[in-house]
Parts: structure tokens; C-alpha cells; sequence
């Protein structure tokens, strides 16, 4: 099981900045994901790990060799790992069992022995049976699994997955996502996959890279990109909630802060040097309070849900910021509310202002 | 898991130049090279040598003192103007006819306008002389052939200008057709709601939008017409009107080599003449104007309602009149037993036919140069094609790309200005063997290989384009090399498209008179320059049989390869392409 550790890797195209200096760590064994909205570079530092891109600067290792360096360049074609595209990529003119066979012909190994490795990667995928078909006659996701298996029999040490849930529908998604974590579980590889999507990111991955205009903004689990947003973008992008301009007051005790949003003042987690920061606030951080310090609020539009109403609020003291909150009733429409805050999570302005 | 075969193994920590991929490169390189860029580079300082008298440039302005050349840069600019003019007024009803109107029978109407275009302009002038001589078997069957003895009026510039007309017209056609499959039909219908009638529609929207495709055309049409020898050798040297490609022709056939100065001072204006048409169609291209949103549908065609049938007819009688009697005009004069007989049920013969496929010396060989030749350009190219597509689609190699841009030079410029080039090259001795092969196949070759290549490299490289760069990325990740994915999964993929281009490489080549009228010796003669021949011998009937001959198997090769393209290779389809 290969470990990857990039160091520095910057991409130029002839004008924008592809990527800025991207160091990241991933462990053997690891399924991690590179999230991030479209454009900001994912796929691109997919593509540098997998050898079919070269950085502008930087070094990439895979399992403690150099890929690339100062003077070094290995292609794609010499990585040996796995890769699963967002088409899937299945040679049209092949049978199933020709496409998956294809990577060993090329390493001249045996018939019998390469017919008993296909035979046993389209056993782990589940598409027994169907080496004969073309890939025209699959039906999507029996494509992803195709295409799954045709990096399966290499045993690759180290698998990268593009969009690869991009293509299916919601039902398909469900299904492919366990039998993901299903090989991850059993082969031991390590993943490495990029998506747009946080939820499907969740679901996958042990660690998330989320990544925004050529820079990774914060590497950790879900929940700590969650619960400890470390850039208002991660906070923006990951998980609901809203980000607040705040003052920091005081620093009560390590890991904690004193401050005030509109004039009230609340207390939240996080490190911040006094002064203006902004602070990050999730659903579950807020309630309709009476007599407390609190935000106002003024219900804009409600709507039933079947469990709850969601209930939209502009915050007039912030100029106008939206918030939306799932409450049992719903207020009338033009209602003025006051919004307490048990938590929060602040963020200091100097490292967010990207 | 533990499989150290599978572990990432840094080989080789070198560039990914793989050796396969530079061998195949450096192939290219030769063939763009020898075949293109030094026939034409050499042939430009050919042009401007100092004169006798050591003047620089000074065999360039000798020629064009002369009386001759001038004369001839006139006549080819009105002919080609001229011709120019038949072309868009033919092309644009042809294609308002199959696009715009909702007649029956539209693809065949389509195929007849296309007609003119794949019978090569030698045999088309046969066939419009035979329609329109005194001794015309259709008109004589109406009684408007003219009087025995009257010299045909096509022997005139009037008669180069019709014939070329006809015989560009589809290129007019073929682009104004896809300027007007652009046009959405939403636009069509934002104009019918807001109340605007057929023929408002027509002459504010539709004419306007197609208009950038029409002179793109007309530019095309130009610069074949320009370039055109074909007609022009059997309408103007009869007639004594002569343009510059006939110029050419006729003081190298008198004088053989030591003129190439001479004429490469004449070719070189023809160069400039074709350049000039092309930037101006580059221009049109480029500035198409307006840039509409091709989402939608595409333009339906209009209800012509109760006048359907009279549209329909003349249509028909149209299509018919430009495409097809002058074939039947050539088919009915092979059929004569000699020259001047008038055909009917009791002098009908095929002696003529006999005379061409079962005998005699030259016309057996040609037959076979020329198959030899078309095929080993149409196989060699399409093999190129493929080679060079994959570097430039796939492979993004720059210097492919480069190639790629070369390759179109010699299919650009006209076809007696690539002979010239290649026979000032290839009549030394070749370096290293020392032999040369002026008067022999392998000149013809050189020839038909630079000048054909575009038409295998088009439908390869639309084809390519349409392909997820991942299957060639996916090949690579499981370890194929270049030479692999090449074999394995790009030939496999663009197979059919370059065969379609094969195919019209042969199609093209079978029938040319351009290059070998200028390239041929005696052994080598080519299908064009012997039809060429008996009709300069006088021997119509014989060319006419022969010319038959070509013609029935230029369309069912034609037939073939839409019916080809359509199902494999949409970039090679003649009409939808």
C-alpha cells in the first residue's frame, strides 16, 4: 500500500495559476478526498499524481519513490496505479473482459493465468458473467464497476477515482458508495478521490482536502472540517450554516473566545487574537430565545417540510445575511424574532481573507 | 495485496519521449518535408532566379514581359470569375433546393448537384462538348445541334467559364449547405410569431445568416478555378484560350525541363492567386458575423403547399440538366461506332467500350498505373493519417501539429504548381541511392501522396476529436506504451474513418489529369492523360467510352463511401460532413 506525499506542487497554464504550492500527505491504507467547487484545481492535482499531467514546480512521491522532481519525470505509464475516470473511459471496440485484460496483455502475462485475475476482478466488482458484453451494452453503473475492475487486476497499491459518482443516479450513487468503502475495505488500497460533492465526500472518505482556487484551504475528517472550520470558505462550503463578522473581546480560556456580533455578546470555540474575526455558525448553534443576549431577526419566507418548516431569516443588524432555520411553527411572514447562540466556531480574519 | 511486480517502479527518469513516438515523429518529418515543404520552397526560389542577364529575379520579370504570360493571367482571371459567378448562383439554388424547400426526394436531388463535383473537370468537359457539338446525339434528337462543320461553342472562354461553373458549384453548395444546417430553427419560429411571412423570413433571417457560408464558397470555387486544368486544356487549347495552368502544361510538354525557371515564375503567380482566395475565405470564415446559439433543432424545411409539384419538377429538370444529360451525352456518343455517326437502334455499337477495356497497350496500362497509383496513395495515406492524427488529437505533440498545418499546402495550392515543385526536386538523382525517379510511378506517387493526404487527414483528425481523451489516459495508467495504445486503441477507433478517407483519396486520384499530364512518360501514362489523349487525338468515342468507364466507377466508389461514412465516419460524408 502506497503512501503519496506531494510537496509544493504548482501548476501554470499560459496565463491563471492552476495550483499554488500544494503540500499533502496521504498515509497507506488512506481514502481520501480532494474537495472543492469546480475549478479550483482537484482534478488537475489528480491528474499530476496519476503522471498524465506535470506540475509547473514540486515533487511528488508514491510509496517512497520520486514521480516527479527537479529533474525527474515519470510518466503515467511507468506509475502503476489505478485510475477510474469520470466517463469511465471503457474502449468501445473491447469486450468487458478485454478492457480489464488489456493492462495485463501489456504485461505480457499468461492467458491462463490473466483469464483467472480477470475472472476474479469482475467477481469482486459483481459483474459475473458479463466479460462478453461491449460496454455500449452495460448499463451505468455496471460501467463503473467495468471500469473498476480494469484497475482492480492490476493490484494497484494505490487507486485515484475522478467524479467517479458524478455519472450515476442518486439510487446507483447509494449503492456504488458501499461498494467503494466494500474494496477499500478488503483490498487495503489507498483511495484517493475528487468530488465537487461534500456529502458523497463524507460518505467516502477518512480525510478530506478541501481545495479553492489553487490552494488547499484545510485538510482533516468530516468532522473537524465540520466543527472546526479553519477558512470562511470551509465553513461556507462544507456542511449549513452561516458566517458572521464578529469582535473578539476576550480569550477567556484556551480554545475559547469572548465576542460580539451586532452588539450582543456570545461565546465561542476556536483561537482568535482580540479584534474584528469571523465566526462560523451551524443550524444546531441556534434557537428562538426571549430575554437573552441575542440577534435579530426577521422571518422572510416558511416553508412545510413535513417533519418541520424551513424558515428563512435576514438579519437586518448584518446587512440583510440570510439564515435559514428548521423550527416546529413557523413564524408569520415580517415577524421580528430574536436568534440565540449556543456555539460557534471563530475564525480568525487574517488567515480568511483569501 | 503484497505484489511487488505491481509496486510503482520508477524505470526510466527521463523525459517521456518514448522511443516508438520519436521514430514515428521523425517519419513524419520526412514525408511533410520531401513531399511538401521542399516541392514548394524549391519551386518559390526556383521562380525568383536571377535571369540571363543576372538580374535578381530576374527570370520573373523576363516571363512577365512576355506577351504570352499576361495574356494568360487575364484569361484565367476572367474565366475564373466567371466560372465563380455560375458557381453561386448554381450552388445557392441547389442548396436552397435540398435545405429550404420541402420537396420529396431531396437526398437524391442532393446527390445529382453533387455529381459535377466527383466527375473529374477533363471528363465533364468531354461529356458538355459531346452534349453540345454538332454532332450531339441529344440534341441532334430535338434538332438544335448545331450544323456539321460549326466549330462547338464551347471551344471559347464562355464555354471554360460554363463547365467550370458546373463543375465548382458544389463546393458552393456544400458550404452554404452547412452554414444553413447552422441556423436554428428557433430563430425561424421567433420570426413566424412575431408575424413574418415565408418570403421574410427567407430574405431578412435565412439569407442574411448563410450569406458567410456562400462566400466562403465563392472563395473555395475560386481558387479551384484558378487551379482547374482540366477544362481548360480541352476547351481552351482547341479554342485558343489560354490561361495559365494550360501556359504551364504547353511549355514544359514543348520545351521539357530546361523551362522550370521559366514556368515556376508562372506558378508562382497561380500561388498567389489561390492564397489571395483563401485569406479572403479565412476572413469570411473567421467573421462569420453573427454568433448564434446552435442548441436548438435545425432549420426545418418550408411548406411549399399547392406549388409543390411545380417546385418539384423544376427541380428535378434542373438537376437533370446540369448533372446528368451531359453524362448521357457522353455515354450515347461512346456508343457510335465512329465519330459523326448518328446514333440509332441500328448503328448502336460497343465496339468503342470493347476497344477501351479489352485491348490495347496504353489504355490496359493506364488502367493499371492508375489503380497502382490510387491505391498505394489511398493505403499510404490513410496509414499517415492515422499516425499523424494520433500525435496531433491525442498526443498534442507540437511538432505534429506543425506537420498537420504543411499537410494542407499541397492540397491548397493549385495541382500544377505541387507537379512543378515535384518535378524540380525529384529530377536530380535522389541523395544516397543516386537514381532518379522522374519518368517513373514513383514521381506520380510523390506527387498524389503530398497532394492527397488532407483528404485522409480530415475524417481521421473529426474523428479522433470526437473521442474521450480518457481512453487514451485510461491506456496509459495500466501501462501501455505509445506504440500500444496507438495499435490497440486508437487504430481500431478511427479505422473506418480512415478508410472513407482511403476511399476518396482513390476516387480522386483514379481520375486525376492535373498532376500526371505534367509528371507522365511513356509506360506511366495515368487514366486522365489517356482520355485526355484520345480526345486530343480525335478519337472521341474512344475517350468518351473510356471516360464512361471512369465515371460509372467514380459513383459507385462515391456511392460506397457515403454509405460508409454515414454509418462509421461522420466526418467523411460528402453531404452531412
Amino acid at each position: 500500500m502506497a503512501d503519496v506525499t506531494l510537496h509544493g506542487i504548482s501548476k501554470r497554464f499560459t496565463e491563471a495559476n492552476v495550483l499554488e504550492a500544494i503540500d499533502l500527505e496521504i498515509a497507506s491504507g488512506e481514502f481520501v478526498a480532494l474537495l472543492g467547487p469546480s475549478g479550483c484545481g482537484k482534478t488537475t492535482l489528480l491528474r499530476i499524481i496519476a503522471g498524465l499531467e506535470r506540475p509547473s514546480l514540486g515533487e511528488v512521491r508514491i510509496g517512497g519513490l520520486l514521480m516527479v522532481g527537479a529533474n525527474t519525470f515519470v510518466p503515467a505509464e511507468e506509475r502503476r496505479l489505478g485510475m477510474v475516470f469520470q466517463s469511465y473511459a471503457l474502449w468501445p471496440h473491447m469486450s468487458v473482459a478485454d478492457n480489464i485484460a488489456f493492462g495485463l496483455k501489456v504485461r505480457r502475462m499468461r492467458h491462463r493465468e490473466r483469464a483467472e485475475r480477470v475472472e476474479r476482478a469482475m467477481a469482486v466488482v459483481g459483474l459475473d458473467g458479463l466479460g462478453g458484453r461491449r460496454p455500449a451494452q452495460l448499463s451505468g453503473g455496471q460501467r463503473q464497476r467495468a471500469a473498476l475492475a480494469r484497475c482492480l487486476v492490476l493490484e494497484p497499491e494505490l487507486i485515484l477515482l475522478d467524479e467517479p459518482l458524478a455519472n450515476l443516479d442518486a439510487h446507483l450513487r447509494l449503492q456504488m458508495q458501499a461498494e467503494f468503502r466494500r474494496i477499500h475495505r478488503e483490498t487495503g488500497t489507498t483511495f484517493v478521490f475528487v468530488t465537487h460533492d461534500q456529502v458523497e465526500a463524507m460518505a467516502l472518505a477518512n480525510r478530506i482536502a478541501v481545495m479553492n482556487r489553487g490552494r488547499i484551504e484545510q485538510t482533516g475528517s468530516p468532522e473537524v472540517l465540520y466543527r472546526q472550520p479553519a477558512t470562511a470558505m470551509v465553513a461556507g462550503f462544507f456542511g449549513k450554516g452561516v458566517v458572521l463578522p464578529a469582535e473578539v473581546l476576550s480569550v477567556p480560556a484556551l480554545g475559547r473566545v469572548v465576542a460580539s456580533i451586532a452588539g450582543s455578546i456570545f461565546e465561542f470555540g476556536g483561537a482568535a487574537p482580540t479584534g474584528p474575526a469571523l465566526v462560523s455558525l451551524r443550524p444546531e448553534h441556534l434557537s428562538l430565545v426571549r430575554n437573552r443576549p441575542a440577534l435579530a431577526a426577521v422571518a422572510t419566507y416558511a416553508w412545510f417540510r413535513g417533519e418541520d418548516y424551513l424558515v428563512s431569516f435576514v438579519l437586518p443588524e448584518l446587512g440583510g445575511i440570510m439564515i435559514e432555520l428548521a423550527l416546529a411553527t413557523a413564524p408569520a411572514q415580517g415577524e421580528r424574532v430574536s436568534l440565540g447562540i449556543k456555539d460557534g466556531w471563530v475564525i480568525p480574519t487574517g488567515l480568511s481573507t483569501r | 495485496m503484497a505484489n511487488l511486480a505491481f509496486s510503482p517502479v520508477a524505470r526510466r527518469r527521463h523525459l517521456p519521449l518514448a522511443s516508438g513516438e520519436a521514430l514515428i515523429l521523425a517519419g513524419l518529418c520526412v514525408y511533410a518535408l520531401a513531399l511538401s515543404v521542399l516541392p514548394l520552397g524549391r519551386l518559390l526560389l526556383e521562380a525568383f532566379r536571377p535571369g540571363e542577364n543576372g538580374l535578381v529575379f530576374g527570370t520573373f520579370f523576363d516571363v512577365w514581359n512576355s506577351r504570352a504570360a499576361p495574356r494568360a493571367l487575364g484569361n484565367t482571371f476572367i474565366a475564373s470569375l466567371g466560372a465563380t459567378c455560375i458557381s453561386v448562383v448554381v450552388g445557392a439554388l441547389a442548396a436552397g433546393i435540398v435545405r429550404l424547400a420541402d420537396l420529396r426526394g431531396r437526398e437524391i436531388i442532393a446527390f445529382l448537384f453533387l455529381l459535377p463535383m466527383l466527375i473529374p473537370p477533363q471528363i465533364s468537359a468531354l461529356a458538355w462538348i459531346e452534349l453540345t457539338g454538332s454532332t450531339s446525339p441529344i440534341l441532334r434528337l430535338v434538332g438544335l445541334a448545331p450544323p456539321p462543320g460549326r466549330t462547338n461553342p464551347l471551344y471559347s472562354m464562355p464555354g471554360i467559364i460554363w463547365v467550370m461553373g458546373l463543375e465548382h458549384a458544389p463546393l458552393v453548395m456544400l458550404s452554404m449547405l452547412s452554414a444553413l444546417r447552422g441556423i436554428p430553427r428557433d430563430l425561424i419560429d421567433a420570426a413566424r410569431v412575431g408575424g413574418a411571412r415565408a418570403g421574410h423570413i427567407l430574405g431578412r433571417i435565412v439569407l442574411p445568416l448563410a450569406l458567410p457560408g456562400l462566400m466562403a464558397g465563392a472563395a473555395l470555387a475560386f481558387v479551384s478555378a484558378i487551379g482547374n486544368f482540366g477544362v481548360p486544356a480541352l476547351l481552351g487549347i482547341p479554342g485558343r484560350v489560354t490561361v495559365l495552368t494550360t501556359l504551364i502544361y504547353q511549355r514544359l510538354n514543348g520545351f521539357g525541363p530546361s523551362v522550370l525557371p521559366e514556368v515556376a515564375s508562372l506558378a508562382l503567380v497561380l500561388v498567389l492567386l489561390a492564397v489571395a482566395g483563401l485569406v479572403l475565405r479565412g476572413l469570411v470564415m473567421g467573421r462569420r458575423g453573427f454568433s448564434v446559439d446552435r442548441t436548438g433543432s435545425e432549420l426545418e424545411p418550408f411548406p411549399t403547399g399547392r406549388w409543390r409539384p411545380i417546385f418539384e419538377l423544376a427541380a428535378w429538370m434542373f438537376a437533370l440538366t446540369i448533372a446528368v444529360l451531359p453524362l448521357l451525352a457522353l455515354v450515347s456518343s461512346a456508343l457510335v461506332p465512329a465519330l459523326g455517326v448518328e446514333l440509332s437502334w441500328a448503328t448502336l455499337s460497343l465496339e468503342n467500350f470493347e476497344f477501351v477495356l479489352g485491348g490495347s497497350g496504353m489504355i490496359s496500362r493506364a488502367f493499371a498505373n492508375s489503380f497502382v497509383l490510387a491505391g498505394a496513395a489511398a493505403l499510404a495515406t490513410a496509414a499517415v493519417a492515422m499516425l499523424l492524427g494520433y500525435l496531433v488529437v491525442v498526443r498534442r505533440n507540437p511538432v505534429a501539429r506543425v506537420i498537420d498545418r504543411i499537410a494542407d499546402a499541397p492540397y491548397a495550392v493549385p495541382g500544377t504548381v505541387l507537379a512543378l515543385g515535384v518535378i524540380i526536386v525529384f529530377l536530380p538523382p535522389l541523395p544516397v541511392l543516386g537514381f532518379s525517379i522522374y519518368g517513373s510511378m514513383a514521381i506520380i506517387l510523390a506527387a498524389y501522396l503530398a497532394r492527397f493526404l488532407p483528404l485522409s487527414l480530415r475524417p481521421v483528425i473529426a474523428t479522433l476529436e470526437t473521442l474521450d481523451p480518457a481512453l487514451d489516459e485510461a491506456g496509459r495508467v495500466v501501462g501501455a506504451g505509445m506504440p500500444r495504445r496507438l495499435v490497440g486503441i486508437a487504430v481500431p477507433l478511427v479505422l473506418p474513418a480512415a478508410l472513407a478517407g482511403g476511399l476518396l483519396v482513390f476516387m480522386t486520384a483514379v481520375n486525376e489529369l492535373t498532376l500526371s499530364a505534367l509528371l507522365w512518360s511513356t509506360g506511366t501514362e495515368t487514366l486522365g492523360v489517356v482520355v485526355f489523349f484520345l480526345q486530343y487525338e480525335g478519337n472521341s468515342p474512344a475517350a468518351s467510352a473510356l471516360a464512361s468507364v471512369v465515371v460509372a466507377v467514380t459513383i459507385t466508389m462515391a456511392a460506397l463511401l457515403e454509405f460508409l461514412a454515414r454509418r462509421f465516419a461522420p466526418g467523411a460524408s460528402l453531404l452531412r460532413g
